[in-house]
């Protein structure tokens, strides 16, 4: 969900680039209250290598596009600072989604984020690391389809 | 007064065969084809005329008549490539050439003839080169189309002349099927007593027109000149490849870059002039040892950028393996379309486009362009049928939005719930091997498949869960079921 809020802060292609199985049940219809789905690109790949490669390509290349990378398992020290020099390098916005396990990587910010109880859809984000020194919880409310746009604009601005 | 000179093919099919040295064509072989249900023959061999098949002939008669008869279906497909060959071949008798298909050529060899030191000599030319070809056929050179055909088709020898302005005469004395007739007016003529064009020439015209129809007696006078029927030659595509042999074979990868630079920029070039794009583009490189290597690259839109295709192939090209070198390389563009000229990247919008193809192309060209994919909605109410994936290449974007409110991941088939605490919807169960409470129930959303369709025709039960711990799921339980079962149907953000 965070990827996602994040992803739309982003006036720009959204490009999901996962395995089939991560990526095989996404739901258009339900992914439409949070994103523009003509921006969306979904790329399937079939192997690890192809999936780095295409988020390499995908974060360098002109226009700044949002790439959410779905990824199998932990990326190693040297395949994230891989892709943290290609956002950088075609600034646009990177977003790993990990599952479970949290490993060292070169990534500006870590985030926590796991939906919580409530009467509105709300869930928590706990910035776990920051390189640029700020990490917090927050909690946030999706009230009538609008987010708490300040923190977005916070995710937004650093590189995942 | 126009001159037409029309090749008749009329063993295209075996003739095919015979090119690819086929070896059952020694004995009695036919081809064959599908007519209303039954398999007749088309084309038969020389051996089998002796043994006594006929073309027309259904299958099973024929091989009672000839056992040892070997068939081979038609090939429709190849028979138009070969015949489109042919025409392109035919260029070099005559610059206006129409095709005629399914077996022959029309030219207009109007102020050729004398290239060939005359119009026998042509015929016989045009007839000595299709041997070589190992392609028989008839010629009839005439001043009409319909005369030409006819001449070609049923004409006393391989080359017909019907001298210039003699073309009725020339005609008399051939049956009436020479003009393209349908069967049953031939029959019906000959019914009537009428077995040659000559025949018809003693009639009144308005006689036969009120008997036979108009279609008779207007292709009796385009085939005798009366009416005019000109040639509508048709330029044949024009190809745009190149290719470059070099006298010395070349591994290096810079070099390969520099032959595949100069290939794209003459190919780029021409469609270029003629405001075409491709929007796959080939490149064949031969290796002096290992023999031919074939690499293809795809674009998202018509492409006549010398610089992209460059780009494209660098790939490809880096994982050519090389071991002795290669020296002919042969570059060609296909699917080529005409390129709608916008003004280049003007705004931003247009920017933001053109970005978006390029990173498809990129990705496309690597991973496979079905792997690249975007949302297309479909006039469907099954939560899993509102929506489908179609290769982001050559697809606009064009997503609605839909009425209800969906899960974003939605699983298909539902996963299996394990109930701990029955209820409707379960307060407590298991899934994917977590304990989850219910908090809050929304539901239950009935939806009824399409009962046109052979799918699962259960009635569904969905209901939003809110869990205790905090994740939002889409339970599914089919109503009316015994055991009523519980399943994941989807989860929401």
């Amino acid at each position: 969900m965070f990827a996602i809020a994040a992803a739309a802060q982003q006036a720009c292609g959204v490009l999901w680039i996962g395995l089939y199985r991560d990526i095989g049940n996404l739901c258009p219809s339900g992914l439409q209250a949070y994103l523009n789905i003509d921006d969306l690109i979904i790329v399937e790949a079939v192997s690890r290598g192809e999936l780095l490669w295409a988020a390499d390509q995908a974060l360098r290349a002109d226009g700044g596009f949002c790439v959410i990378l779905d990824v199998p398992d932990m990326l190693s020290l040297k395949e994230s600072r891989r892709l943290q020099l290609a956002a950088e390098q075609g600034g646009g916005l990177g977003l790993l989604i990990l599952r479970g396990g949290v490993s060292t990587s070169a990534a500006q910010t870590r985030w926590q984020c796991a939906p919580i109880a409530a009467d509105a859809p709300a869930w928590d984000w706990r910035c776990e690391k920051g390189k640029n020194g700020e990490a917090g919880a927050w909690r946030v409310t999706d009230q009538r389809g609008q987010n708490a746009t300040d923190t977005l604009h916070m995710a937004a601005t650093a590189p995942t | 007064m126009p001159r037409i000179l029309s090749i008749w093919l009329p063993q295209l099919p075996l003739d095919r065969l015979t090119r690819q040295g086929d070896p059952r064509l020694s004995g009695a072989f036919a081809v064959i084809a599908e007519e209303s249900n039954a398999w007749r023959l088309t084309h038969v061999n020389d051996a089998g005329l002796k043994a006594g098949v006929r073309a027309g002939q259904a299958l099973a008669d024929a091989r009672a008549i000839c056992p040892d008869l070997l068939t081979e279906p038609s090939d429709p497909v190849r028979e138009e490539l070969l015949l489109r060959a042919l025409w392109r071949w035919a260029d070099a008798l005559s610059p206006r050439v129409s095709l005629t298909p399914p077996d022959s050529l029309l030219l207009d060899i109007t102020g050729c003839a004398h290239l060939f030191g005359g119009e026998l000599e042509m015929g016989q030319e045009a007839l000595t080169r299709l041997v070589d070809l190992q392609i028989q056929a008839q010629i009839g050179i005439a001043d009409t189309k319909g005369a030409a055909q006819a001449l070609a088709r049923f004409g006393p020898s391989d080359v017909s002349l019907a001298a210039p302005a003699q073309s009725a005469e020339a005609l008399a004395s051939l049956p009436t099927a020479a003009l393209d007739l349908p069967e049953t007016m031939i029959s019906e003529l000959a019914r009537a007593g009428l077995t040659t064009i000559g025949h018809l020439y003693q009639q009144k015209s308005a006689e036969l027109a009120r008997r036979f129809g108009l279609r008779l007696t207007q292709q009796l006078g385009a085939a005798s000149g009366l009416a005019p029927d000109p040639v509508t030659p048709k330029a044949a595509d024009p190809t745009y490849a190149a290719r470059m042999t070099l006298p010395e074979p070349i591994g290096f990868l810079e070099d390969l870059e520099q032959v595949l630079t100069r290939l794209a920029g003459q190919v780029c070039g021409r469609l270029e002039t003629d405001q075409r794009g491709a929007r796959q583009f080939q490149l064949t490189v031969r290796c002096i040892d290992t023999g031919d290597h074939h690499m293809s690259i795809g674009f998202a839109r018509p492409c006549s950028d010398p610089e992209a295709v460059l780009r494209q192939f660098s790939h490809p090209l880096s994982k050519l393996e090389i071991e002795y070198g290669a020296d002919w390389f042969r570059l060609s563009a296909q699917h080529v379309e005409p390129i709608r000229l916008k003004q280049a990247s003007f705004g931003e919008d247009a920017k933001r486009a053109d970005q978006r193809l390029i990173l498809i192309e990129t990705l496309g060209n690597r991973l496979g362009f079905d792997h690249i994919r975007i949302f297309n909605p479909r006039d469907n109410h099954v939560p899993e049928h509102e929506y489908e994936q179609v290769q982001a290449a050559g697809a606009a974007p064009a997503w609605q939005a839909t009425p209800r409110a969906r899960p974003i991941r939605l699983f298909t088939p539902p996963e299996f719930v394990q109930v701990e605490t029955p209820g409707r919807p379960p307060s407590a169960f298991k899934w994917r091997r977590l304990s989850f409470q219910t908090a809050r129930a929304n539901g239950p959303e009935r939806i009824t498949p399409r009962w046109y369709r052979e799918e699962d025709p259960r009635t569904r039960d969905y209901w939003t869960v809110q869990t205790e711990e905090g994740r939002r799921l889409w339970l599914l339980n089919y109503p009316g079921d015994e055991d009523a079962d519980w399943y994941v149907a989807g989860e929401f953000a």
